[in-house]
């Protein structure tokens, strides 16, 4: 029995070892980034690799004295913040009605809602693009905000329904009881008792809306760049700065560095749809 | 009673007006967002539209399609997209079931270690996409020094025909196996424990416990991780886009990237419509085939 135990003990050490080892792995191309962001421009592109180097903050200097990068920071900001509120405002209702009512085909509704999801980006975007294009609405942030709701809206209805789910039936009926509205109960029980879920779910759309290139790099023009569309422009800029690309990347990724501790919990929950809960 | 039932009667009617109120928004948004761009091309589809001559624009029938179809581009395409897709889809399956199981095991800093795993997945690609960039170029990149350091032939990665496709899938790899090892393990912590208790008295091998409870068990999580992984790899496009363009030459243009370059570049909106059309098509095929050989349906929709 008591070597049974030894060897459980030895195999949770490998395991440990050989976890952190893929972490590490994983986790080296940001590593990289990082470093490279504080090298000088010869040491960034030394061969052998420099690892151990004198640290310089010019590539963030650099970065930061941008004028481009500076307004396509804001205006990332801007358009991944107005269009969550937006979804959030439109989502979290229609999550509600989804979980806590019934109605006839609401299943195939839900699925609709799930399918929507599914379907490929640049189907959506060239149509949008053409009616902005008529509209003079290219190159704006409105276009871009109202082309980020598709990012996430469906996301947030299926994750909030689950999230819902778990507050009880009782605290409702009895609030009812007391004379509570619908709405009454939504926003004074369910929303207060789903706060952690709103947020983690809000942070995994802003994320998503912060990371998008695809929409942003045909829709956003000299007005309303966003970071990505900027810092992919930045590889003909710089061609070979690497330091300067470097950190630009990593003022980009900060968010995602910020919020990882927070999503972790309902991480897979948000990106499976609900569908499986930690 | 009576009294009772009848108020509840009253509230329920009430209750169903102000479902409507409270789903309106979300349907029509969503509607907006997805019928009026999926008839637009279908609209499209069926036109000779050329952004560059919008006046010539016509009704062309079903020509666009046949374009498509007996246009050697499309199906190299189309091969390239399978490769890609397939090729990083099962990988990452195979990383996640593995890393997945060393994470069933108890041991300290579990949870730091899953914490960071998540970096790779929310950062944002075309950052990374660049630093993967640097490391891959042939002469100054870090991986061919190592490659090179360890005794082993450097790579052309990217810049090379035959490399490329299997570059972007190290990069793929690299961003979404840690979606599938978050999936698979927190899908086998919730595992029942008394299948597991009998095969240990059983004696069974680890093996065996693997094969015939584990995996069985853990089918429908799979085929959850296979679905959504497989549909959003068939529509990568930043990492594609960011370190190849679809080059060099097409070696990795994928079915997106060619609808993108075709509306975008060539501004051709019929015939990108048309392989929109297609592309939705072989989505849904896919995914219709892998939900009902899963029961994926049964365990998203409970």
């Amino acid at each position: 029995m008591r070597s049974w135990k030894g060897i459980e003990i030895l195999k949770n050490r490998i395991a440990f070892i050989v976890v952190l080892a893929i972490v590490i792995i994983m986790l080296f191309p940001i590593i990289w980034m990082v470093t490279t962001s504080f090298k000088n421009s010869v040491d960034s592109m030394s061969i052998p690799p420099k690892w151990f180097f004198q640290p310089t903050t010019e590539n963030y200097e650099s970065i930061l004295k941008n004028q481009d990068f500076i307004n396509a920071f804001k205006n990332s900001l801007l358009v991944a913040g107005i269009s969550l509120a937006i979804v959030l405002i439109i989502g979290l209702p229609g999550a509600y009605a989804l979980e806590r009512f019934n109605f006839k085909r609401k299943k195939d509704l839900a699925f609709w809602i799930l399918s929507t999801r599914m379907a490929p980006p640049i189907g959506v975007l060239l149509p949008f693009y053409l009616m902005f294009r008529r509209f003079n609405l290219t190159d704006t942030r409105i276009s871009l905000i109202l082309m980020h709701i598709t990012i996430n809206l469906a996301l947030t209805i299926w994750v909030m329904r689950g999230f819902f789910r778990e507050i009880p039936y009782e605290l409702e009926e009895s609030a009812q009881i007391d004379g509570c509205s619908t709405l009454g109960s939504f926003f004074k029980i369910i929303l207060p008792l789903s706060i952690n879920g709103i947020i983690s779910t809000a942070i995994l759309g802003f994320i998503f809306s912060w990371n998008d290139f695809i929409f942003a790099s045909v829709l956003a023009g000299g007005n309303s760049r966003t970071l990505p569309v900027v810092v992919a422009r930045f590889i003909g800029y710089y061609e070979i700065k690497w330091g300067e690309l470097s950190a630009g990347g990593v003022v980009a990724i900060i968010p995602a560095i910020i919020f990882i501790g927070f999503v972790q919990k309902y991480l897979v929950r948000g990106l499976t749809f609900g569908a499986l809960k930690e | 009673m009576k009294h009772e039932g009848k108020g509840m009667i009253k509230k329920i009617s009430q209750r169903r007006k102000i479902v409507y109120y409270l789903l309106l928004p979300s349907i029509i948004t969503l509607i907006i967002f997805t019928l009026f761009p999926f008839f637009y091309n279908l609209w499209a589809s069926v036109q000779n539209y050329d952004l560059i001559y919008p006046n010539q624009r016509h009704f062309i029938g079903i020509n666009n399609f046949i374009k498509a179809i007996t246009n050697e581009e499309f199906w190299s395409t189309l091969k390239t997209t399978l490769y890609f897709s397939g090729l990083g889809v099962i990988l990452q399956l195979l990383i996640g079931l593995g890393v997945g199981l060393l994470f069933g095991r108890e041991f300290k800093g579990k949870n730091i270690l899953r914490t960071l795993l998540i970096l790779p997945m929310v950062a944002m690609p075309v950052a990374t996409a660049y630093i993967w960039r640097i490391m891959f170029s042939p002469s100054l990149g870090i991986i061919n020094y190592i490659l090179q350091k360890i005794g082993l032939q450097g790579s052309e990665w990217i810049a090379g025909y035959n490399s490329v496709i299997p570059s972007l899938v190290v990069v793929d790899t690299w961003q979404w196996s840690p979606f599938m090892i978050l999936i698979i393990s927190s899908g086998l912590m919730s595992l029942p424990k008394e299948p597991y208790e009998a095969a240990k008295i059983e004696g069974a091998t680890g093996f065996q416990t693997l094969k015939n409870i584990t995996l069985p068990l853990l089918k429908p999580i799979l085929s959850i991780a296979f679905v959504f992984r497989l549909i959003d790899s068939f529509r990568t496009f930043d990492i594609i886009y960011s370190l190849t363009g679809g080059g060099p030459g097409h070696a990795s243009e994928t079915l997106n990237i060619n609808i993108y370059l075709n509306a975008f570049r060539n501004l051709d909106i019929g015939y990108s419509g048309a392989l929109v059309i297609i592309f939705l098509f072989i989505i849904n095929i896919i995914t219709m085939f892998v939900i009902r050989r899963t029961g994926f349906e049964e365990s998203i929709l409970k």
